[in-house]
């Protein structure tokens, strides 16, 4: 089995390498242009989330890479979120024809150094894992993560059985620097297979299966011994956190492993005309299963399991005309959570959340100056319920935006950009019910940090601008800088004394250079 | 067509039906709990007020502590507690002019009646129920002051040679500590043995040991000893003034400072700030003389009197260095002598054979104060060695094993220059921490 992933992998990833040798100056700044086109690039987007679309809403060619650094400061976030984060990433990606195939291929790797960031001794991949440890001391984490994603689509019988395969490996290192020093590492592989069938020149229809399996090891040490028992210098103390509610002492046996599996399934139907434009339905749902355990010479002691079930609705339309191209995007996602606590035989965690979004792109041409408008709208709510703290919360927001983006080409093919997106995030109405008698350093840290952030407003704004340039008569290289602003409103009362709030802004940058070949 | 998408829709469907949990609530939920506290003595059950019994909830997960107050019938109602593991304890103190009139009895200081749960698990049952018991406990002159079990680091302190337990006059008058004894009282120390009889609360039932007469309450009536010391004396020679102290140690040097082992060879501490001077200490326990092989740090300081030992365990005055141990002090006060207490054996399911270790029976009417202790590690207690009326519930150090810590009776007054200390038989409310030992230390 291993071996024939990695020969999937093997065969993509030079597929992909290939196509980048025969590309030609037009092509490089043909793929800049892509990405200038909003409404286009959404539509390459949508695609990325099955081979069964890749043939359908990907270029024939595309490849880029970007190197970039990222940086974030600013108290304005959710209560295991990092003050400040330090970034570096690598990416490429491409899109190459291997015959018949159309194949998709995309590397990354990106370095992040949080600092600091409390009660949070887990990656940032799985934030719906209730079983975790974490302490109220600040944390400086360092965290590596590679990812490889590979999808490739064949066509048989004339065309009307369009085949896919795809395969998306994530490794990753997590660890702190100071005590309570913690150690994460994990993988994940998922595999997906689709199959379609073009029932007319307009109608198709698709499903796939997918199925990935993962593991998370997670422990946590001490360099300085003395620390490890934490009550004296009670912020050292090593918490293990099980649900949502208040957090138990844990300073003995700090490490447990969290095997995952999942399967899932998803049905595709699309329908493409001349006049109305191209429609792209998914439907996805995905079963995640994780067991949590303890593994020792004397055995292996599990001590709770969450099902994650995660369905998603996907509308896509894409019209394109001569001098326009304009896209509407909707999703609906819902991610439904239950553990299993076997010390008790029962369930006492449930996590829920839901998001209904819409998105609309307008790009449009007027002689070398490529516009683009977008609005967006989505609303989120999101509930966790601790049965045996007693915790119930719930909020309900409304997220806005608004952009507006120009991009200019010259006579010899360089290209600046600027782009301005006004953003709104407006809560809604919530629920907190968490009892008193309960109330401890996570509850107050955490619990009532986190519903402070979630239930105020906040507004912001994103602005980026880009220059490319041609070099080496096959590349179209790029600078692109990009900053970002939020403020909030003032925090709700709700009845409880905080020890630390959320700050009152954050402030992100970027720069990147992209190269497009 | 239109067959292909009803069956698209009937998968969609389908699949969306796929989810294992339903619901908005959780299978466990906080529960209703009624907590009855009622006097032991159904005399004084006549007489004594039920209402303002203070309760103490601890839970043990994340040792957040909750205090309420009985109603009139001397309940407490709470509709919802979460499951889980709680350390619970009832406590009403009645002043003396309070006592003496609602009983008759004349007393000169408070009256503290006790009554607690160690380790109560509440199950996520609804509508559950406890009863509690108070007592009152003695409240002797002596009290035990200050336990150091911890020890200090094992790699750059003394580790465990420095430890010692001090005795403190409580009264306001000279006290004689001659034929004082102080014991360890031998309890179990985990929950999960099968070989051995329990009582409900996992401790051992020592009614099943081999030859215990049935017609007394083993398990509530006694402690069993595992070690036994009696401070020598000839009944005058060891005056003790009020709100002072007598330090027992286990090996009576400056423990800063280099010495020379029984082995010849120097034992030194790295870093002397992590442990004590003990060369001042009034007593010392010192077994070399009756064992085959003694402790090397187990040397003899000529000038500090020697212990004598009835029963000891190990090769030195070793205390539980995570602290999972009782210890008691007492006088006798009957007609038979101490060391001809009746001895028995831990009631093993299996017979025990002729040669196993048997543990003297001191009566709990003979013991003056009690203490127990407990590790810092909630999932690492162990069941309680000593009955209520002794000590409602534990103390411990929070740095746990080789921190240097001790733990610390509290000044509950000062009256004239004399520190009184706090006695309710309750050391999770008369105890302290130090987080450096010190002896003779106050807190």
């Amino acid at each position: 089995m291993k071996n024939i992933i990695l020969n999937i992998i093997l065969a993509l990833t030079l597929g992909t390498v290939s196509a980048q040798t025969t590309d030609t100056i037009n092509t490089s700044l043909k793929n800049k242009l892509f990405t200038v086109d909003s409404a286009q690039f959404s539509a390459y987007n949508f695609a990325k989330s099955s081979p069964f679309y890749i043939k359908k809403l990907m270029p024939a060619k595309f490849n880029n890479l970007i190197v970039g650094q990222n940086f974030e400061k600013g108290h304005l976030i959710r209560a295991q979120e990092a003050d400040k984060v330090n970034s570096t990433f690598f990416s490429t990606e491409g899109v190459s024809q291997l015959k018949s195939i159309t194949l998709w291929g995309q590397f990354s790797y990106n370095r992040t150094v949080e600092d600091s960031t409390s009660f949070s001794h887990q990656t940032r991949n799985n934030l719906a894992n209730p079983y975790y440890f974490g302490s109220v001391k600040n944390l400086n984490y360092q965290r590596t993560v590679y990812n490889l994603k590979a999808l490739a689509n064949r066509n048989f019988i004339q065309n009307n059985l369009p085949i896919g395969l795809g395969v998306d490996y994530r490794i990753g290192n997590h660890y702190s620097t100071n005590d309570p020093r913690g150690e994460i590492s994990d993988y994940q592989l998922n595999l997906i297979g689709s199959i379609g069938y073009n029932l007319t020149k307009e109608f198709a229809v698709g499903i796939a299966y997918r199925y990935g399996y993962g593991l998370e090891k997670v422990n946590v040490g001490y360099k300085n011994t003395s620390l490890s028992q934490g009550r004296v210098i009670p912020e050292f103390t090593n918490y293990l956190i099980n649900g949502y509610g208040e957090a138990e002492e844990y300073n003995v046996k700090r490490d447990y492993q969290n095997n995952q599996s999942r399967n899932g399934l998803d049905a595709y139907l699309t329908y493409e005309n001349n006049d109305l434009g191209n429609f792209n339905f998914i439907f996805q749902n995905i079963k995640d299963k994780q067991k949590f355990d303890y593994r020792s010479g004397a055995g292996i002691l599990e001590f709770i399991q969450f099902n994650l079930v995660s369905e998603n609705y996907q509308l896509f339309w894409i019209k394109k005309n001569s001098s326009n191209t304009i896209t509407a995007h909707l999703n609906y996602t819902t991610n439904n959570g239950d553990n299993y606590l076997n010390n008790y035989l029962a369930n006492s965690y449930l996590f829920k959340n839901k998001a209904l979004s819409a998105k609309v792109l307008y790009t449009w041409f007027n002689k070398k100056l490529t516009h683009n408008l977008g609005f967006g709208l989505k609303k989120y709510e999101e509930r966790k319920i601790d049965g045996v703290a007693g915790n119930d919360i719930r909020f309900n927001q409304l997220n806005y935006s608004l952009s507006y983006g120009i991009n200019h080409q010259n006579k010899n093919n360089h290209n600046w950009g600027l782009n301005l997106t006004g953003l709104y995030n407006q809560y809604l109405d919530s629920d907190f019910s968490v009892l008193l008698a309960n109330e401890g350093v996570f509850t107050r840290n955490v619990i009532y940090y986190d519903y402070a952030y979630n239930t105020t407003s906040k507004f912001g704004a994103n602005l980026t601008g880009d220059y490319s340039i041609p070099i080496f008569k096959q590349i179209q290289a790029g600078i692109k800088v990009g900053f970002n602003y939020w403020r909030r409103d003032d925090l709700r009362e709700f009845g409880r004394t905080m020890t630390k709030t959320p700050g009152k802004d954050r402030f992100s940058s970027n720069i990147s250079l992209n190269l497009y070949f | 067509m239109k067959k292909l998408l009803i069956a698209f829709t009937l998968v969609t469907l389908t699949l969306s039906a796929c989810k294992k949990y339903q619901g908005d609530t959780t299978e466990i939920h906080p529960v209703k709990l009624l907590i009855q506290t009622s006097y032991a003595s159904n005399d004084l059950a006549k007489l004594l007020p039920k209402a303002q019994v203070k309760i103490t909830l601890k839970n043990n997960k994340n040792n957040k502590e909750n205090i309420y107050y009985t109603k009139a019938d001397g309940t407490f109602s709470l509709d919802s507690i979460s499951p889980g593991n709680y350390d619970i304890s009832a406590s009403i103190e009645i002043n003396p002019a309070d006592y003496t009139k609602l009983t008759g009895e004349i007393v000169n200081k408070n009256i503290v009646f006790n009554a607690s749960e160690k380790a109560r698990t509440i199950t996520i049952k609804d509508n559950q129920s406890i009863n509690l018991k108070l007592l009152s406990g003695p409240t002797g002159p002596w009290v035990i002051k200050q336990i150091y079990f911890a020890g200090s680091n094992a790699t750059t302190g003394a580790l465990f040679r420095d430890q010692f337990i001090e005795i403190y006059n409580n009264s306001d008058s000279v006290l004689y500590a001659d034929s004082l004894y102080i014991a360890e009282a031998l309890g179990i120390q985990n929950f999960t043995s099968t070989n051995i009889y329990r009582q409900p609360n996992s401790q051992y039932d020592w009614s099943k040991s081999q030859g215990m007469p049935s017609n007394i309450d083993a398990n509530n009536d006694y402690i069993y000893a595992r070690t036994l010391l009696m401070i020598p004396g000839s009944g005058r020679q060891y005056p003790v003034q009020p709100g002072s102290s007598i330090i027992l140690a286990q090996t009576a040097i400056n423990h800063k400072s280099p010495f020379t082992g029984a082995d010849g060879k120097t034992i030194s501490v790295r870093d002397p700030s992590l442990t004590i001077d003990l060369s001042g200490a009034d007593f010392e326990a010192y077994y070399a003389p009756f064992l085959p092989r003694p402790l090397a740090s187990d040397i003899d300081n000529p000038s500090v009197p020697n212990v004598d030992v009835l029963s000891y365990n190990g090769t030195d005055l070793v205390l539980e260095t995570s602290g999972r141990m009782g210890y008691v002090i007492f006088k006798n006060k009957g007609t038979v002598d101490v060391k001809n207490f009746p001895r028995y054996p831990f009631p093993t399911v299996a017979p025990p054979s002729a040669n196993t270790d048997r543990y003297y029976q001191v009566p709990v009417s003979y013991i003056i104060d009690g203490v127990e202790c407990q590790t810092n590690v909630a999932n690492s207690r162990v069941p309680k060695k000593l009955v209520t009326s002794l000590d409602a519930l534990y103390t411990s150090v929070p740095n746990g094993i080789y921190s240097s810590q001790s733990v610390i009776r509290k000044t509950e007054s000062i009256i004239n220059g004399r520190r009184i200390l706090k006695d309710t038989n309750n050391s999770a409310e008369d105890f302290d921490y130090l987080p450096l030992a010190i002896p003779r230390g106050f807190k």
